[in-house]
């Protein structure tokens, strides 16, 4: 897993955005897939749709990197009993909840920016398991790139860490 | 109308506040323009169902657009109300003054919205108040010419 991830996804995610744009502003595509006018909020919805795919997308890339590097910060210890410790962390390691280890790097970076990442986490999950309609939704993002800088910026910290070790 | 709203709590009451105190401004730049209030219901996690109100805007008897409010629970932001014309769709977000940071380190009561933190994750953040996003980050305070650029994106009605 590299720190490029992030870009490739937000990329995607531009062109994407970009092509929903321009079919919007293209009178004869429009007419073609008959959207009319009172159909424009069908489209805003179905980008919204899109945009939650993609945040579930980036946070899963988060989600690798953060296992990764904490897994193999565990298995840089090289005395035999750390060594058969490593192993069974290894193991268990995907099975420990994220919030776990989004509590370890508290100790490296503002725990804001942790506590951000958890409000992302939450709504990942709300997508991620079927959005109950009409009922409490959990704090729904202002913008999508908000969402991807906030991850990258914990992102880059936790690639930066490791590689220091 | 504020009798009709079900307050649940303070930052909901914050938030209908801050929206109506920005409403109040977008009349008194909006000359000729006929603007209505409606009342919707709004459903989050960390709140009961409260009503707060959408602005209808018309221009010559037409619609323009409408600000319709979406929340109290923002990441990374105090509020957000979407400004949606027959074009396009643009969010307006609350950013409010920086809250100190608590001491309880659960994932409700975590702040996340201290000043350096939002000039990293915004482009264009300059201290509290309610701002245009038009997207890829990009942010701009709302004022009489950057409400009526987003009224113009969004409906495409050009006199303003």
């Amino acid at each position: 897993m590299d720190i490029r991830i992030f870009d490739e996804i937000q990329k995607r995610y531009d062109l994407t955005e970009s092509l929903f744009k321009l079919l919007r502003k293209n009178t004869a595509v429009r007419e073609e897939i008959l959207w009319k006018r009172e159909h424009f909020s069908d489209t805003d919805e179905a980008l919204e749709f899109i945009r939650d795919l993609f945040i579930i997308d980036f946070f899963a890339a988060f989600e690798r990197l953060l296992r990764d590097r904490l897994s193999a910060s565990v298995v840089s210890q090289d005395d035999e009993l750390s060594q058969r410790l490593s192993e069974i962390i290894l193991r268990e390691s995907e099975y420990i909840k994220i919030e776990y280890l989004l509590d370890i790097l508290k100790n490296f970076t503002d725990p804001q920016r942790v506590g951000l990442i958890k409000q992302i986490k939450r709504y990942r999950d709300w997508i991620a398991h079927g959005r109950k309609p009409l009922s409490q939704s959990p704090a729904k993002p202002v913008d999508i790139y908000i969402v991807f800088e906030a991850i990258r910026l914990v992102a880059v910290l936790v690639d930066t860490q490791s590689v220091e070790r | 109308m504020t009798e009709d709203i079900d307050f649940n709590d303070a930052v909901v009451e914050e938030f209908i506040q801050n929206l109506q105190l920005m409403y109040r401004e977008v009349k008194s730049w909006l000359t000729g323009f006929v603007c209505k209030e409606n009342l919707i219901e709004i459903y989050e996690e960390y709140a009961l169902p409260y009503k707060a109100p959408e602005l209808y805007i018309y221009k010559n008897d037409g619609f323009l657009c409408k600000i319709k409010p979406v929340g109290a629970h923002i990441i990374a932001a105090d509020g957000r109300a979407d400004l949606i014309g027959k074009r396009d769709k643009l969010s307006i977000a609350l950013l409010k003054e920086s809250r100190a940071v608590k001491a309880n380190s659960d994932t409700k009561s975590e702040q996340t919205d201290n000043e350096d933190l939002r000039k990293d994750l915004y482009l264009g953040y300059e201290g509290a108040g309610w701002y245009v996003c038009w997207g890829k980050r990009r942010i701009t305070k709302i004022s009489s010419e950057s409400f009526s650029e987003a009224m113009e994106s969004v409906s495409g009605y050009k006199n303003f």
